[in-house]
């Protein structure tokens, strides 16, 4: 056995050496300046770093003059201050210029040195190669970006987005959630997810979670009790996340409230049950017509009369189907000019091949200019004027009123039919909505005032409709005169 | 006398300078919010998206503390923001001393402001690096820090202790601001102090604000860098009092 060489075996001028050595070629950078920055004093692993020599910096280069621009104005306005003021600095960042431009990310601590009276004399600096821990910490700040950016997301999406654990238990329950079940996050958090679900049963939820547990995401309709005793139906999408040895952790899930889906669903149903009880109206009259026609081997005036009328009112019917697909999908374009709406309104009514007994006009004698597409005007005022025909029994009279107004005109028109229920008003303009009469049946596509509607709109005009049942109805649209107001 | 300190730190900033002029004046110091020890719930992210929030503030305390015809001493970005204050309300001020000014620090044309954009955005991610939470310097009360007996408990907990959320906007309505046209509206006489080789408001943007503040006398100090309050502060005191006296 040897003994370890102790103090005693090492001459003073040996451990100097090695002191030496360490300060010069340490895994650390050591700086002396002035106060105002001046290098007075650099060690080899800095000068080995940077790629300077000795004579490159010392008494010609400031300690500033090392660093990027924006590190010189970091050392201005805040390492400067809190070392003159605290005495020390620690772990700040910045990155030095080396002598071929590259960047080198460096740590530095700094202590001011004072003479025995107090004053300030020198800045002691040791200089630290952070490379490596600068990437890692770009790398957790661009994590951290994304973390804020994912909660964010969930935060604000109208979803119910929430997670939990393997056996159920609730673990997180964004504000979504609250919306759409009606709890806070404090009162779900740390309790059984299922005891606000009332399906699936347990048979289902058991199925559920073997799916999950063997890394499957699920997607599954599920019922939830409210907190205001409701129920709410939702489509709910299960994501497992597995640990690394292949448990089951987490589970997100995300809920989406389905009434309005099924809502549309059912809309969309009814839709295609009236448009073809619709459509087979006319298409039965023209057969028909035609058929009696080769049966009897003659020709009928009648009989084609019939098929033209019926012709005429399946072009209108997927006249109004193509235009409400195309508003609905934003390509109804208008070609817009000055339009006199007194003679639109006079043209319309004439249009209609109606006795000028049953029609009222009352209209300014001078034209009045609007800005309007006198194709698409000339529908609407078509459409208000045949729902007024069609409701108004007999041979009630019909008012048509143009008036002017400060930047608008309008149209009224006036009926003195069955009127709209109340309860109907509110929706007559929506899409597919048909007002049921006393009989309980409705009739059209429901699609003609949903047109009106878009079509004024469309012309930064509006339509209002007014009605007392038994009284009768009014509609009134409005437009912007030409020139607008606007200019 | 009121001092406001710029970004970066606080009112400590003044503690080198201040006791030559508590004999003479009364010295009012304070706190941007966001620095030192201000009330951070009084941030406002959309009232400090501009110096105009900053300068209301400042008015704000003159008008709590009565000031009329006071003397603002402003470092900086308060030197900007004093300039903000003197325009709107003149009567609150007869003198103002603007250290280290910079109406802009983004070159533009023929304008240098020694910046460019990508040098602002450099500075703002170095600025999220040392916020990061590894800086003990910067965060000390987040992170303790290091025994020195010589000062103030006070004054290590909250020395440059700005909250990093709000340094990152303070930062970035300074460095991105254009007050050029404000500088001509200035009615108060002034005194714009120019270190010799300061890295954020060079010589030439010092001699802009000379030329284009009406009333504007510029001095040059030995001093270097950006502190001379700190790095010189007997020089600036000197030259202060010169601009009091005159």
């Amino acid at each position: 056995m040897t003994e370890l060489p102790g103090r005693a075996d090492m001459s003073d001028a040996f451990l100097q050496e090695s002191l030496e050595e360490l300060y010069e070629q340490g895994p650390c950078g050591y700086l002396l300046t002035n106060l105002n920055g001046t290098i007075l004093h650099v060690n080899d692993t800095l000068l080995a770093w940077t790629g300077y020599d000795r004579d490159d910096l010392v008494e010609t280069r400031r300690f500033q003059d090392l660093l990027t621009l924006p590190g010189r104005l970091f050392y201005e306005n805040q390492y400067f201050p809190l070392l003159r003021l605290r005495g020390s600095v620690k772990e700040v960042a910045f990155d030095l210029r080396r002598e071929d431009r590259e960047p080198l990310p460096v740590f530095t601590n700094s202590i001011l040195r004072t003479d025995a009276d107090g004053r300030p004399m020198l800045i002691a600096s040791a200089i630290f190669d952070a490379t490596d821990r600068r990437a890692y910490e770009q790398e957790l700040l661009r994590s951290q970006q994304r973390a804020e950016q994912l909660a964010a997301v969930v935060r604000m999406s109208s979803d119910a987005i929430v997670s939990m654990s393997a056996d159920g238990i609730v673990e997180t329950w964004n504000a979504g959630a609250q919306r759409l079940f009606g709890y806070p996050a404090q009162e779900m958090v740390g309790g059984d997810l299922r005891t606000i679900l009332s399906s699936p049963d347990d048979e289902t939820w058991r199925e559920t979670m073997v799916e999950l547990r063997q890394g499957r995401p699920v997607v599954r309709d599920l019922s939830g009790r409210c907190a205001d005793g409701s129920t709410v139906d939702v489509s709910a999408s299960f994501t497992p996340h597995t640990n690394l040895l292949g448990e089951l952790g987490t589970v997100s899930v995300i809920m989406r409230d389905i009434a309005e889906r099924r809502a549309v669903e059912q809309l969309q149903r009814e839709f295609l049950a009236v448009t073809t009880h619709e459509l087979r109206g006319p298409v039965t009259g023209i057969t028909g017509n035609a058929q009696l026609m080769r049966r009897r081997g003659a020709y009928s005036d009648r009989s084609v009369d019939a098929i033209i009328t019926q012709s005429e009112r399946l072009e209108r019917l997927i006249d109004d189907l193509l235009l409400a697909s195309e508003i609905q999908a934003d390509r109804l374009t208008l070609a817009m000019e000055a339009t006199d709406l007194v003679a639109a309104t006079r043209a319309a009514v004439s249009l209609l091949g109606v006795g000028d007994s049953r029609i009222c006009i009352e209209a300014p004698d001078e034209p009045l200019l609007v800005s309007a597409d006198p194709l698409r005007l000339g529908q609407v005022l078509t459409n208000l004027l045949t729902n007024a025909i069609k409701y108004a029994p007999g041979e009630s009279e019909i008012t048509v009123r143009v008036t002017a107004g400060t930047g608008e005109a309008s149209v009224a028109v006036v009926d003195r039919g069955v009127g709209i229920p109340p309860e109907s008003l509110p929706y007559v303009f929506d899409r597919f909505y048909r007002v049921t009469d006393t009989a309980g049946s409705a009739q059209g596509l429901g699609l003609g005032l949903y047109i009106c509607r878009r079509i004024m709109e469309a012309h930064g005009g509006q339509i209002e409709a007014d009605s007392r049942p038994g009284q009768g109805s009014t509609f009134t649209i409005t437009l912007p005169k030409f020139p607008s107001p606007a200019g | 006398m009121i001092f406001a300190h710029g970004y970066g730190c606080d009112q400590n900033m003044w503690r080198l300078v201040t006791p030559a002029f508590t004999d003479t004046h009364r010295v009012i110091l304070f706190d941007h919010v966001g620095a030192g020890r201000s009330d951070l719930a009084a941030y406002d992210r959309a009232k400090y998206s501009s110096l105009h929030g900053y300068a209301q503030d400042l008015l704000e305390i003159c008008d709590e503390l009565d000031v009329t015809g006071g003397i603002f001493v402003g470092h900086s970005v308060s030197a900007m923001i004093g300039v903000l204050a003197a325009i709107a309300e003149p009567e609150r001020f007869s003198r103002l001393v603007l250290i280290g000014p910079s109406p802009r620090y983004i070159d533009d044309g023929d304008y240098v402001g020694g910046f460019t954009r990508k040098d602002i955005d450099e500075l703002l991610e170095l600025q999220a690096s040392n916020y990061l939470g590894w800086s003990a310097t910067l965060a000390p009360v987040i992170m303790g820090n290091a025994e020195r007996p010589e000062l103030s408990d006070e004054l290590q907990a909250s020395f440059c202790s700005t909250d990093p959320e709000i340094a990152k906007q303070f930062a970035a309505v300074t460095f991105l601001s254009d007050n050029r046209s404000d500088l001509p509206q200035v009615r108060v006489p002034s005194l714009a102090l120019q270190c010799q080789d300061d890295a954020i408001a060079p010589m030439a943007v010092g001699q802009y604000v000379q030329r284009h503040l009406p009333a504007c006398e510029m001095v040059v100090l030995n001093a270097t860098g950006h502190c001379p309050h700190l790095s010189a502060p007997e020089e600036t005191i000197a030259a202060i009092r010169d601009f009091l006296d005159s």
